[in-house]
């Protein structure tokens, strides 16, 4: 088990978190700059596409909030601000190759506790306005939770059974030798569904869809927007990072240290989903509950049978 | 409010706004039912149409069709101008029509693709849009034009999500007056998308055709120009009929498959047609 990490890593996890997140929201930019107005031509071009999110970033920051009629302002407040907040409560758990800002036996159950928190953020966020959109966009949240929710438990439940142990430093040992991808490849392609389904991102984007005028995001303006579209930026980065201790064997490789092991698997994911996003239209959940009812969970409970038989017979 | 009737004695206001009624929804089950105005101005959605929707949950209980007064002028809808104009006796030569159907058809269906959350096929079909608008050659816009027409196509995700949405037999589209592809197509709004991209990719043929449109060529990308009204009018008219009942995140997918141009009912009756 790798040891604690000093106390500074507390204060450096949010730092990192958001860089992360401002380098995979570069990345995406990129992507459909490339899309909008056809390829960049020059690096200089691509950079000032990348920097577009940082410049919407501080252009929300200097706007002025916007307000609705008998709004609730301090839930939807609350539901903004808990966004990057169950983020980085999320993030505590995450192994950066030496250890984990924090390391409880439970590690797996309170990762899982705090998109719970997000469920709760995003429904208070599209509650507060008091705007018949974002209301429906929370509302999606909630469906969208019924639908992912599930077969992201019995995904996450996998690989906690095949290192017999809840505690994220421990799963990650349990992969000093083959990663858990390698033998619950169903597992880890249903988490990282449902880690954009968590995120609200990309093709789960359904509680901020386009066809609801931005959905819970409807209203949000100036720093609520950004506390929340950011968070949302973070939540992607954490629960992506999560798939790397999870299935990817964490720091686990050669030559190089745990850390920038980490740090590449991390960004491998990552670029994959943003790229993989480019390529689906947001998923309904009206569509996507049958799927996830109805193939995804009897996948993933055949998956931890699977694991159970192999573990029980180790 | 008042003439609602029955359920209205504790109705109030709060903070100006009115509350939601109730009243039996489809399953007999007594519901709030909200009315929400949706349009005139929203993204991706044809500019000038407002929805005023009665809502129960996420159902449409009932649909009225508005639309901003449509400036009437000496101006030509944008999108139907060609064949207009070769009405009225100008030369047009049939790749300049063709160019602007593919725009048109392009515009529509990077619309569908936005409102259908694929942010990546919208945007390509808004930049080829434009470059055919801004003269592209043939050359120049054919490769890029057929594989994202192809991409589009070969998606099974973009089929899965909007497919079965807003049926419209052919036989209940022409009792409407409906014409064009939403006529052809006779089906879902996915039918009508694969309409478009069909149009699209035949018309990519004729982009350098030198040809003169003939006066009687009066089918616009909407369709029929020559009929007793402008073929938007009978896209709106359809509206309620497909909505009602739909779920409201089916609502705007629905519409956009249809996409009525506004614009287009300025059109007086057979204005062309009078000169052709």
């Amino acid at each position: 088990m790798p040891d604690a990490a000093p106390l500074w890593a507390t204060v450096v996890l949010p730092v990192v978190l958001a860089v992360a997140a401002v380098v995979t929201a570069g990345f995406d930019s990129v992507l459909s700059g490339a899309a909008e107005r056809g390829s960049a031509g020059s690096v200089r071009e691509a950079g000032r596409r990348a920097v577009g999110p940082l410049r919407e970033g501080l252009r929300l920051l200097v706007q002025q909030p916007r307000r609705t009629t008998a709004a609730d302002r301090l839930l939807g407040r609350l539901g903004v601000v808990l966004v990057p907040v169950a983020a980085v409560l999320a993030g505590a758990v995450l192994p950066w190759g030496f250890g984990a800002v924090s390391d409880p036996s439970v590690g797996v159950v309170w990762f899982n506790a705090m998109e719970a928190l997000a469920w709760a953020a995003v429904w208070l966020a599209g509650w507060g306005p008091n705007s018949a959109l974002s209301l429906i966009g929370g509302y999606r949240f909630l469906a969208q939770g019924l639908a992912y929710e599930l077969p992201h438990m019995f995904a996450i439940t996998t690989a906690a059974l095949g290192a017999e142990s809840l505690r994220v430093g421990e799963v990650v040992a349990a992969q000093d030798g083959v990663w858990f991808v390698v033998w619950m490849p169903v597992a880890f392609v249903v988490y990282l569904l449902s880690a954009l389904a968590m995120a609200f991102w990309g093709p789960f984007e359904y509680p901020l869809g386009r066809d609801a005028a931005g959905g819970v995001a409807a209203e949000l303006a100036g720093v609520d927007r950004l506390v929340f579209l950011g968070g949302r930026w973070l939540l992607l980065v954490v629960t992506a990072g999560f798939s790397v201790p999870l299935f990817l064997g964490g720091g686990n490789g050669p030559l190089l240290p745990g850390w920038a092991w980490t740090l590449l698997k991390t960004a491998a994911v990552l670029a994959l989903l943003v790229a993989g996003r480019r390529a689906l239209p947001v998923l309904r959940m009206e569509r996507y509950m049958e799927l996830a009812w109805m193939v995804l969970v009897p996948l993933t409970l055949l998956q931890a049978l699977f694991v159970a038989v192999v573990v029980l017979n180790r | 409010m008042d003439h609602m009737g029955h359920d209205m004695h504790s109705m109030g206001e709060v903070a100006g706004l009115p509350m939601a009624e109730r009243d039996d929804d489809r399953d007999a089950l007594r519901l709030d039912r909200l009315h929400v105005p949706i349009g005139p101005g929203l993204s991706d959605w044809p500019v000038g149409l407002i929805l005023r929707l009665t809502l129960q949950g996420d159902v449409l209980q009932g649909v009225e069709v508005d639309h901003l007064p449509v400036p009437s002028g000496p101006r030509l809808p944008y999108w139907d101008e060609p064949w207009l104009l070769a009405a009225q006796g100008e030369e047009v030569t049939r790749g300049r029509a063709a160019r602007r159907r593919c725009a048109a058809h392009l515009d529509s269906a990077g619309r569908l693709l936005a409102v259908a959350g694929w942010d990546d096929g919208a945007a390509r079909c808004r930049r080829l849009r434009d470059e055919l608008l801004s003269g592209a050659s043939r050359q120049t816009i054919d490769g890029e034009l057929r594989r994202t027409v192809q991409r589009i196509g070969r998606s099974r995700a973009l089929r899965w999500s909007i497919a079965g949405l807003g049926v419209l037999p052919a036989g209940r589209g022409r009792a409407a007056g409906v014409t064009g592809p939403a006529l052809a197509a006779d089906g879902d709004a996915y039918d009508r998308l694969m309409m478009w991209l069909g149009e699209i990719e035949r018309g990519l043929a004729e982009l350098d055709e030198g040809r003169l449109l003939t006066s009687d060529e009066l089918t616009g990308p909407r369709g029929r120009l020559d009929g007793p009204r402008p073929p938007s009018q009978a896209l709106l008219d359809v509206l309620p009929e497909l909505l009602t009942g739909a779920e409201f995140a089916c609502a705007r997918i629905i519409v956009a498959s249809l996409d009525p141009d506004i614009e287009e009912l300025a059109l007086a009756p057979a204005s062309g047609a009078a000169h052709a």
